[in-house]
C-alpha cells in the first residue's frame, strides 16, 4: 500500500503543479482582461482605473490560495515520502555504444560481409542526413541573418509591433532549423541502433584493437589561454578608462521599469 | 531516522550553491524596506544570473550589463563588460552554472519536487541550441540594431528574462512600500508574468530547463568549456569509454566537459575506472573518488572558515544602519506658507520649488516658480532608460499641442553615463531639457531609484498626478485637459 501511494504521488504532484500554474496564468490573465474591458478605458483608451493594484493581486491570490497550499504540501509530503526518489535511469547513449564497438573492429572489414555492407550503409545514412540539416539550418541562417541584419527592421520605436515582426519573420526559418536538426538527430540515433548488432557481431570475430590516444593540444590550449587573459585584463582596463565601469554602476543602481517587466 | 536525514544533508555543492546565491543578495534589508543597494560595489558583475534590480542584490547582473553596454555602444565600446565575461569565463567557465548560479539552484531545488521527470533525448539535445539563438537575437543583434538609433533596449531583459520579474518585479512589488508601482504594470508585466509562470513549472519537470534551453550567459560561458581554468576534466589513459558518465548526466552533453557541461561533478560517481576529477583538485574541491591527501581536510575547514568570514562581513557590510544625510537642497527652495497646503511630493500637495540648468542654453535655466498660472509637466528621464526614451515624442507632442498653457521640461536624471547634448542633437526635440545635477530635485519630488516618473502639477502648483512608469500621449493629454479647464 504504502509502495503504491509512494509511486501514484509523483503523478498527483505533477497535476497540482500544472494545475497550480494554470491558476496563476489564468488569474494573472484575467486581471489584464479586466482592468482592459471597455468600462475601464475611456474614449482616448487610457485606464480609468489601474490594470492591477495591490489589492486586486491579494484578492486574485486569495481566491486561488486553497490549490496553491495544497499544491506545496503535496510537495512536501512527497519529499518526506521520498516520492519518485530512486536511481536515475543509467542508459549508455547508443553512439557511444557504437563507438566502442567500432573501436574494436578488425582492422580490414571482409567485403563480402553483409553486416559490413550495413555498418557502411548505415554510415553513408547518416552522413547524407547531417549533409541535409546542414543544408537547411545554413538556410534558416542565412535568411534569418538577412531579416536581423537589416537596419530597417528595426527603425520603429513601437517595440512590441517589432518584435511580433521579426518573430513572424524568423519563425518558420527558425522552425526549419529545429525541424531538421530533430529530423537528424532521431534518424541518427535509429541509423546507429540499426548498426549496432552488425558492430558487435563484426567486432566479436575480429581482434580487439585499443582505442587510439586522443591528441592533447595542452600547449596550444594554455598559449591561448594565457593571450585571452591578457587581452581580457586590457578589455577590463580599457573599460574601466572609458567609463564603462560607471555605466554598469548607473545602471546597477537604477531600475529600469520596462527592463524588469513593470511596465 | 538519522540514515534518512544524512541522506538528504546537503552536498558540498548545494552548500556552495546557497552560500554564492546569500553573498550575491547581501543586501538583506532591500527586503524589508523594498529597495535596492545603490553602493559602489553594484559596479562589478557578478559571475552568475542574478538580477540588479533584486532588493538584495550587491552586484551587476552580467548580461544585464551586456546588454546595456551593446545598447549604449554608439557612445563606447562595451570593452568592460565583454573583458568581465571574458575572466569569468577563462577562469570557471561553466562551473558557474553548477556552483555559482542563484538561478541553476532554483531550478535544482524546482526539479526535487517528486513529479515524473522528463528524461533528455535527442529532443532536449537540439532544444538547447536554443539558447545560442535567443543569445544572438535578444542579448546582441537586436540591442546593437537600436544602438544605431541612440535608443537602449535589453530585449532579453525585457521580454524573456525570467529572474527579473522574479527577483526584480515581483520582489519589489511584494513590498507594500511599492504599492504605488502595481498602477503601471500591463501587458509587459502580464506577459513576463505567464513566462515565469511556465518556465518556473517546466522546471519541476525538465532539469535545469532554463538553463539548458534559453539562458544566454550559460551559451557565453559554453564558449570556454575547453580552456576554462577550473572544471572536470577526464583522465584519458583510464578512461574505457564505457559512457556511464554521458549517461549519468542529466544535461544535454555529448562527453565530460563540453559546451553543455555545468561541471557538477555528478559523473564521477558513476565511472567505473575513477577517471573523472576535477582540474587543479589540489587546492579546488574533491571528486568522490579523488585520493584526498591529509593535509586537503584541514585547507577545506580553512577556506569554509574564510568564505564564512566573508559572507559574514558582506552581510554586516550591506545591512549596516547608514547614518540620516541631512536634507538640504541648494536649488530646492521650500515656500513660505501661502495657504494650509503642505509643499511635498504627493497628489494634492504644493510641488516644492527648484532651478534646474538647462541643456544647450547658454547660463538659461528652468524654475519652476516661473511657471506659475500654467499646467506644468516635468518628466525624469535618462539615455540609457528605455521607456524614458520612447515617451519622450509624446512629450514633444503635448508640447506642440498646447505651447501656451502647459509648461513642460524633460529632466535627467542626476547619473549622466551618455552625451546628453549629443543625443539631444540626434533628436528632433524642442522642449526643454534639464539637468538635475545633484539628485536632490528628483529626491524632493519622491522619486527613488526607478525611472521613467512623470509629475503633473496644475495651475497653482499643486501636484495632481506622480507616478513611476510609462506613459503615452492620450494619457498625458487625459490627464492635462482637466487641469487646464480648471
Amino acid at each position: 500500500m504504502a509502495k503504491r501511494i509512494r509511486r501514484a504521488w509523483p503523478w498527483l504532484t505533477a497535476l497540482l503543479v500544472i494545475l497550480a500554474a494554470a491558476l496563476l496564468i489564468a488569474q494573472a490573465v484575467a486581471v489584464y482582461a479586466a482592468g482592459n474591458a471597455p468600462e475601464n478605458l475611456t474614449e482616448a483608451g487610457v485606464h480609468i482605473q489601474p490594470v492591477y493594484s495591490r489589492e486586486i493581486v491579494l484578492a486574485r491570490l486569495r481566491a486561488i490560495g486553497a490549490p496553491l497550499w495544497v499544491c506545496v504540501a503535496a510537495a512536501v509530503v512527497g519529499l518526506a515520502l521520498g516520492a519518485g526518489a530512486g536511481e536515475p535511469r543509467l542508459s549508455v547513449p547508443p553512439e557511444r555504444q557504437l563507438g566502442r564497438l567500432m573501436a574494436r573492429l578488425p582492422a580490414v572489414l571482409p567485403e563480402a560481409s553483409a553486416d559490413a555492407a550495413l555498418l557502411h550503409r548505415e554510415a553513408q545514412n547518416r552522413r547524407r542526413a547531417w549533409l541535409a540539416c546542414a543544408v537547411a539550418c545554413l538556410a534558416a541562417l542565412l535568411f534569418s541573418a538577412a531579416y536581423l541584419l537589416d537596419p530597417g527592421h528595426f527603425t520603429s520605436w513601437e517595440l512590441e509591433a517589432v518584435m511580433g515582426r521579426m518573430l513572424l519573420a524568423l519563425a518558420p526559418w527558425m522552425g526549419l532549423a529545429f525541424g531538421a536538426l530533430c529530423a537528424a538527430a532521431f534518424f541518427h540515433r535509429a541509423s546507429v541502433r540499426r548498426a549496432i548488432p552488425a558492430a558487435r557481431r563484426l567486432a566479436a570475430m575480429g581482434r580487439v584493437s585499443p582505442l587510439p590516444p586522443p591528441a592533447k593540444p595542452e600547449r596550444g590550449r594554455a598559449a591561448l589561454r594565457l593571450g585571452l587573459y591578457v587581452a581580457a585584463a586590457a578589455l577590463v582596463v580599457l573599460g574601466v578608462l572609458n567609463g564603462g565601469l560607471r555605466d554598469v554602476l548607473v545602471k546597477a543602481i537604477n531600475i529600469c521599469t520596462e527592463c524588469i517587466g513593470l511596465g | 531516522m538519522l540514515r534518512w536525514l544524512k541522506s538528504r544533508l546537503p552536498t558540498q555543492r548545494r552548500l556552495i550553491q546557497l552560500y554564492s546565491a546569500l553573498l550575491y543578495n547581501a543586501h538583506l534589508k532591500g527586503f524589508v524596506q523594498g529597495n535596492i543597494y545603490t553602493g559602489p560595489t553594484k559596479a562589478l558583475c557578478v559571475p552568475g544570473f542574478n538580477c540588479y534590480s533584486c532588493p538584495g542584490a550587491v552586484g551587476a547582473c552580467p548580461l544585464g550589463s551586456l546588454q546595456n553596454a551593446l545598447a549604449s555602444s554608439g557612445a563606447r565600446a562595451p570593452t568592460y563588460v565583454l573583458g568581465i565575461l571574458m575572466l569569468f569565463g577563462l577562469t570557471l567557465g561553466r562551473t558557474i552554472c553548477g556552483f555559482l548560479c542563484p538561478m541553476g539552484l532554483a531550478q535544482e531545488l524546482l526539479y526535487k519536487i517528486p513529479t515524473p521527470k522528463v528524461q533528455k533525448s535527442p529532443f532536449t539535445r537540439v532544444l538547447s541550441y536554443l539558447k545560442y539563438v535567443i543569445l544572438a537575437v535578444f542579448v546582441v543583434i537586436v540591442p546593437l540594431m537600436y544602438a544605431l538609433q541612440s535608443y537602449p533596449v535589453p530585449a532579453f531583459c525585457k521580454y524573456i528574462c525570467p529572474v527579473g520579474t522574479l527577483e526584480g518585479a515581483v520582489g519589489l512589488l511584494a513590498h507594500p512600500v511599492n504599492a504605488e508601482a502595481f498602477s503601471m504594470l500591463g501587458l509587459l508585466f502580464t506577459r513576463k508574468f505567464v513566462i515565469l509562470v511556465i518556465i518556473t513549472s517546466i522546471c519541476v519537470f525538465v532539469y535545469r530547463a532554463f538553463c539548458r534551453f534559453l539562458c544566454p550567459l550559460g551559451a557565453i560561458y559554453g564558449f570556454f568549456s575547453r580552456l576554462a581554468l577550473l572544471g572536470v576534466k577526464v583522465d584519458q589513459p583510464r578512461c574505457t569509454d564505457c559512457g556511464a558518465c554521458v549517461a549519468r548526466c542529466p544535461m544535454d552533453i555529448r562527453r565530460v566537459g563540453d559546451h553543455e557541461c555545468i561541471h557538477c561533478g555528478a559523473c564521477m560517481a558513476a565511472c567505473p575506472t575513477k577517471a573523472i576529477a576535477w582540474k587543479g583538485a589540489r587546492i579546488t574541491l574533491h571528486g568522490h573518488e579523488t585520493p584526498r591527501p591529509a593535509h586537503a581536510r584541514g585547507g577545506r575547514a580553512l577556506a569554509w572558515a574564510l568564505a564564512l568570514a566573508v559572507l559574514g562581513g558582506a552581510l554586516w557590510f550591506y545591512n549596516r544602519s547608514e547614518p540620516m544625510v541631512a536634507d538640504g537642497a541648494a536649488s530646492i527652495v521650500t515656500q513660505a506658507p501661502q495657504d494650509d497646503i503642505p509643499t511635498g511630493s504627493e497628489v494634492g500637495m504644493r510641488c516644492p520649488d527648484f532651478t534646474v540648468p538647462l541643456y544647450g542654453a547658454d547660463g538659461a535655466a528652468f524654475t519652476l516658480s516661473a511657471q506659475r498660472g500654467k499646467v506644468v509637466v516635468i518628466n525624469f528621464w535618462a539615455t540609457w532608460c528605455t521607456p524614458c526614451c520612447k515617451e519622450l515624442p509624446y512629450f514633444q507632442q503635448l508640447a506642440d499641442a498646447y505651447p501656451d498653457d502647459v509648461a513642460l521640461v524633460a529632466i535627467h536624471s542626476a547619473l549622466v553615463t551618455d552625451d546628453v547634448p549629443a543625443y539631444l542633437a540626434k533628436m528632433p526635440y524642442t522642449m526643454p531639457f534639464a539637468l538635475d545635477e545633484t539628485g536632490e530635485v528628483i529626491a524632493s519630488l519622491g522619486g527613488s531609484t526607478m525611472l521613467p516618473q512623470t509629475i503633473i502639477l496644475d495651475r497653482n502648483g499643486l501636484i495632481a498626478y506622480n507616478q513611476v512608469g510609462s506613459v503615452t500621449y492620450n494619457f498625458l493629454e487625459a490627464q492635462v485637459l482637466p487641469l487646464l479647464e480648471q
